[in-house]
């Protein structure tokens, strides 16, 4: 491998956990993110040379994004951006927190949560709950204003408490 | 009364003006609605935790060794580097090829490649890639008609300039695939050891799938074909892709 290969594996590996755990819900399944990440990395060397950005992992995580709207793998759930301001609907208002049974809330039932929500609301937590970015990072990622991302965060972690609470109250029906 | 929305999510981004975000406190106390919503939002966030899974074992390699075999593709090309054409493109014209099968290949082209012939390729199986997925769609009855390739032409598919052959060898057709970079390979594949090298096979319904992606700037290549896999490194071998 040439020393560029060398260079932007060492600045770019690092950062897999991060790229996959958005590309996981980027893609509709563990394959397509697989298949997602490996193109990411493919086109995020090919333009190693003009990578001049402070993050390498929100580059990278750009990259995927584009890839995953640019390849068609999402049709279905492209990602239609606004900056029209939403009204305040609260999802559930009062909905109390049964602290214990968040607790004992296991990873597939907060995916399939997650599943339900529109492009705009999980691509948005997902960045930045699990991506770890900043919210001015999210915003020039998804191309909308700062304030948008965090409401849409915000409402996507009303949603998922909601929905989560839901799921635990529905399983405890006999 | 609704309080403002705004408020909430300022105080939990930690934005608002120390002034303020005591005030927030306070109100807190008093305001049911508020402290579920700081509640849900704090509850959500450590659900969310839960996710922070870290990529699957084997993925970092892949990823690894496609940068490598790229980086070596880039290497030769600075360099100018003068490539001997290779074995298959001489086997490709001594072998006729089967007339039915580049027929039925035609027959898929139902969108038009365009004056650019920029495609657009369905994705047949969940875990192909789109070049990949591409192909296989080929040699697969029944097949959505969106793919635009035809055997025998050069075409980009993810960005990626291909070449796809129609072949038969004993009665069996195959498709092959070359590009001169090296292509990525299905989630399903599984590796084969090689020192100059990256093989991997895979599997799609009675379809199997045998690739060598070159080190050093070679043509790297897959075959489709609708044989076991087992048999697959042997006609790999046949066709000199080995």
């Amino acid at each position: 491998m040439d020393d560029q290969g060398r260079a932007f594996l060492e600045a770019a590996l690092p950062h897999l956990d991060a790229v996959y755990r958005v590309a996981r819900h980027a893609a509709r399944d563990q394959h397509h993110a697989e298949d997602l990440v490996q193109e990411t990395y493919l086109r995020a060397f090919a333009a190693f040379d003009s990578h001049r950005g402070p993050s390498t992992r929100a580059w990278l995580v750009t990259i995927c994004l584009n890839v995953a709207r640019g390849d068609g793998r999402r049709r279905a759930r492209r990602v239609v951006e606004t900056a029209m301001p939403e009204p305040y609907e609260p999802e559930a208002p009062g909905v109390s927190v049964p602290e214990k049974a968040m607790a004992d809330i296991d990873r597939a039932e907060v995916s399939r949560a997650l599943e339900q929500f529109p492009d705009e609301q999980r691509l948005a937590i997902v960045l930045m709950d699990l991506g770890g970015h900043s919210a001015s990072e999210v915003a020039e990622m998804l191309g909308c204003p700062r304030n948008t991302v965090l409401s849409r965060v915000h409402r996507a972690r009303q949603r998922l408490t909601s929905l989560l609470v839901q799921e635990d109250m529905n399983r405890d029906v006999p | 009364m609704t309080c403002p929305e705004e408020r909430v999510i300022a105080f939990l981004a930690g934005e608002l003006p120390p002034d303020e975000e005591r005030r927030f406190d306070e109100h807190l106390l008093s305001c049911e609605q508020c402290w579920q919503a700081v509640r849900a939002d704090q509850a959500a966030r450590r659900a969310l935790k839960k996710l922070r899974q870290p990529a699957p074992a084997g993925l970092q390699e892949r990823v690894a060794l496609s940068i490598a075999l790229a980086s070596q593709d880039e290497a030769k090309s600075a360099a100018g580097h003068r490539r001997a054409a290779p074995r298959w493109r001489h086997w490709a014209t001594a072998r006729p090829r089967r007339p039915r099968l580049v027929a039925a290949a035609c027959l898929v082209v139902v969108m038009a490649a365009g004056a650019t012939g920029w495609l657009v390729a369905t994705r047949p199986a969940p875990s192909d890639p789109a070049r990949v997925a591409a192909v296989v769609a080929m040699m697969t009855p029944g097949s959505p008609p969106t793919t635009a390739l035809r055997a025998g032409e050069h075409f980009v598919i993810a960005g990626q300039t291909l070449m796809v052959r129609a072949y038969q060898l004993e009665g069996t057709e195959e498709l092959v695939a070359t590009s001169a970079r090296p292509l990525p390979m299905p989630s399903t594949s599984h590796l084969l050891p090689g020192s100059s090298s990256q093989a991997w096979m895979a599997t799609k319904g009675r379809l199997s799938m045998y690739g060598v992606n070159r080190r050093g700037g070679g043509q790297s290549m897959f075959v489709v074909a609708d044989m076991p896999m087992a048999k697959m490194p042997q006609l790999a071998a046949r066709l000199d892709l080995i």
